[in-house]
């Protein structure tokens, strides 16, 4: 390309770039605050929301910023959305408490904010649309209990302590331990999500508690799986020790499919996703609009769309089901 | 020995004048880089040169930049301080303990507390790297885990929210239309830019880092400049921290993870370098804002964050190869 036609492509790329800045700006525009796209929950999350019927069409333009595990990296990036007039903000928050001031502001700049996928201390939210933790939590104790008729000792591992996640869940599994006495928790402890911590707390206890422990129970998928390796290595037979997390991330549900892993709870990412973008298209369009992503039909009621809060509900997954959502 | 002494002040004293000049030069070519990136950002987004948007870029660089004049300080005297991420944590947290529901004292404790947290674990750094001779790197390594722990066991793992009016109004208040951290930001630099390049002990630092023997030998106390340059950086790790926790009314025990990394990074940028001795505050300023512009307008851009972390990544290492060509 000599000098003369690579500025005319420069020129003519220029033109199209800024046609098409025009058009986009008839377009929707959504703010998709992801608390961490390095998180595989989160990728799915905001995958999912670009695959909502109306961002295919083109009426809808999703911008995702990337938390990065830092609340005010969030914040910050709430301020930016407010300057960028988006229409509406779809935010998981990555902390409870941190991410309130942020929220107010953009109630107070009048930009309507739907919550998903983590809860916040905020009240100025205009919808959420988050999965109940609490029940989450409530669920894997009871599953633990169906597979321990006669009882034994379990061991928990925790999300980072103070997130909203790991409150609620632990609530949850407290509630559904307390109904079953013959389970005893034997200690608990933050493995923060994380596969790696996950693995070593289970490889500890294995030598703390040897031959004791009879449940796992893990309030993330990563720190289960992480568990799984350290069992398998101590070399536990994983059909009589049943490992029980909350989730459904794909390498779970290929856990669950092996018959390492008992049973997981699929939070559905699509529901938190794209249920979102709904409730935000109902603010931004009004009562005529109808919601479009697959997830009203049977999973949650619309009702209007201006509830304040949506409950997404938990799927259990265990080997008899799982294939059906691989 | 006379003789020696004034030879090595004479070298500082020629060393010193180069060193404005190529500061000066310096300073101007990361001024122009700035500007390269504004007029970029401008011509690609409406929102970006907007006086919201720079309010936001602005508070949005302040706590990097509060953490990365510090830093310059160490760098300046040839050292590294990798625990300021969590000496703000700790800080934030001893500041929040004291302005939070039942425990209400005066914004004064809060502020007092969280600069005298970051100027006592940034003294031990000190003692430990000039008293001991413990490594830099390997000291203040070591204290990014303890004050993590620190923070941790402090906190008991768990945020400390319900801060008072006072508190939140460091975060998110105004005066004259200027946001606080900004202000706090601006007033920390140019304290920091009169203490290096107008006063004996700035001099000192310079001094230090660019030759720690001819220093020596001409009768500067490098122990004590060295300690005190841990001890700045601390205390400004101290303030960014009350900023942080202000900013998100919360202290959380794991704020401020990597913030080392992005506040040396502003100083590399910055064009300060690591070999110590020569840089500048003017290029962290802009170092700072650098950083802060990217993230900025790229998220106005809707760039993935995957390919924002290239791009950081890079310029960081451009930075460095420029600094190397001008040796």
């Amino acid at each position: 390309m000599n000098r003369r036609t690579f500025i005319a492509a420069i020129a003519a790329s220029t033109v199209m770039l800024s046609a098409g800045y025009a058009a986009a700006q008839e377009k929707i525009r959504i703010a998709a605050l992801s608390f961490g796209e390095s998180g595989e929950y989160m990728k799915a999350w905001s995958t999912e929301i670009q695959n909502h019927p109306a961002v295919k069409d083109g009426k809808v333009e999703i911008t995702v910023f990337d938390g990065k595990y830092d609340p005010l990296v969030q914040a910050n990036q709430i301020d930016t959305a407010i300057t960028q007039q988006f229409n509406a903000i779809i935010m998981a928050p990555f902390d409870l408490e941190a991410s309130a001031p942020a929220i107010d502001r953009a109630a107070e700049a009048k930009i309507p904010v739907i919550v998903s996928a983590l809860k916040t201390a905020s009240t100025n939210y205009t919808s959420s649309i988050i999965v109940d933790d609490r029940e989450g939590g409530k669920i894997i104790a009871e599953e633990m209990a169906k597979r321990l008729p006669e009882g034994g000792n379990l061991v928990l591992m925790e999300g980072p302590i103070g997130q909203s996640a790991q409150i609620e869940r632990r609530a949850g599994v407290d509630a559904g331990l307390a109904a079953h006495s013959n389970l005893k928790l034997l200690v608990d402890k933050s493995g923060n999500w994380s596969r790696a911590e996950g693995q070593a707390l289970m490889e500890n206890w294995l030598s703390a508690y040897p031959d004791q422990i009879n449940g796992v129970l893990a309030e993330n998928d990563e720190m289960a799986l992480g568990a799984i390796e350290a069992l398998k290595g101590a070399k536990v037979d994983l059909s009589k020790v049943p490992v029980i997390a909350i989730d459904g991330i794909p390498d779970a549900k290929r856990a669950v499919e092996s018959g390492e892993m008992a049973v997981t709870l699929y939070k559905y990412a699509r529901a938190e996703g794209q249920g979102a973008v709904d409730l935000a298209l109902r603010q931004v369009i009004g009562a005529d609009f109808k919601p479009q992503s697959e997830v009203w039909k049977d999973l949650m009621e619309w009702k209007d769309g201006t509830q304040k809060d949506y409950t997404v509900p938990w799927l259990i997954l265990d080997k008899d089901n799982v294939k059906k959502y691989m | 020995m006379n003789a020696t002494t004034d030879l090595a002040n004479r070298n500082t004293t020629e060393r010193r004048k180069a060193e404005i000049t190529r500061e000066f030069v310096k300073s101007f070519s990361i001024v122009l880089v700035f500007v390269g990136i504004c007029v970029l950002f401008t011509s690609l987004n409406q929102y970006f040169f907007t006086w919201n948007n720079w309010l936001n870029l602005l508070r949005q660089s302040s706590i990097n930049g509060i953490l990365a004049i510090g830093v310059t300080f160490v760098i300046l005297a040839k050292g590294i301080d990798l625990s300021v991420g969590s000496i703000m944590a700790l800080a934030g947290m001893v500041a929040a303990n004291l302005v939070t529901t039942g425990n209400e004292s005066p914004i004064l404790f809060a502020i007092v507390a969280a600069l005298g947290t970051g100027a006592v674990l940034g003294l031990a750094n000190g003692a430990l790297i000039a008293r001991i001779n413990v490594p830099p790197f390997v000291a203040t390594l070591g204290m990014l885990s303890m004050a993590r722990g620190l923070t941790l066991i402090y906190s008991d793992g768990r945020p400390i929210a319900n801060l008072s009016a006072p508190m939140k109004w460091i975060g998110s208040g105004n005066v004259l239309g200027m946001p606080v951290p900004v202000l706090i930001f601006f007033a920390v630099f140019v304290i920091g830019w009169i203490t290096l390049s107008r006063t004996t002990f700035g001099r000192y630092i310079y001094a230090v880092g660019g030759n720690e023997k001819a220093a020596r030998t001409s009768g500067i106390s490098t122990r004590t400049i060295t300690a005190s340059t841990y001890v700045i950086s601390g205390l400004l790790a101290g303030l960014g921290g009350l900023v942080l926790t202000a900013r998100t009314t919360a202290a959380l025990p794991q704020a401020g993870i990597g913030y080392e990394l992005d506040a040396i990074a502003a100083v590399v940028i910055g064009g300060t370098s690591l070999s110590g001795g020569r840089g500048s505050l003017v290029g962290t300023l802009f170092g700072a804002l650098i950083i802060g512009t990217i993230n900025n307008g790229m998220d106005l851009m809707g760039v993935s964050s995957y390919y924002q972390q290239l791009l950081k990544g890079a310029i960081i290492v451009l930075a460095v190869i420029a600094d190397q060509i001008r040796k």
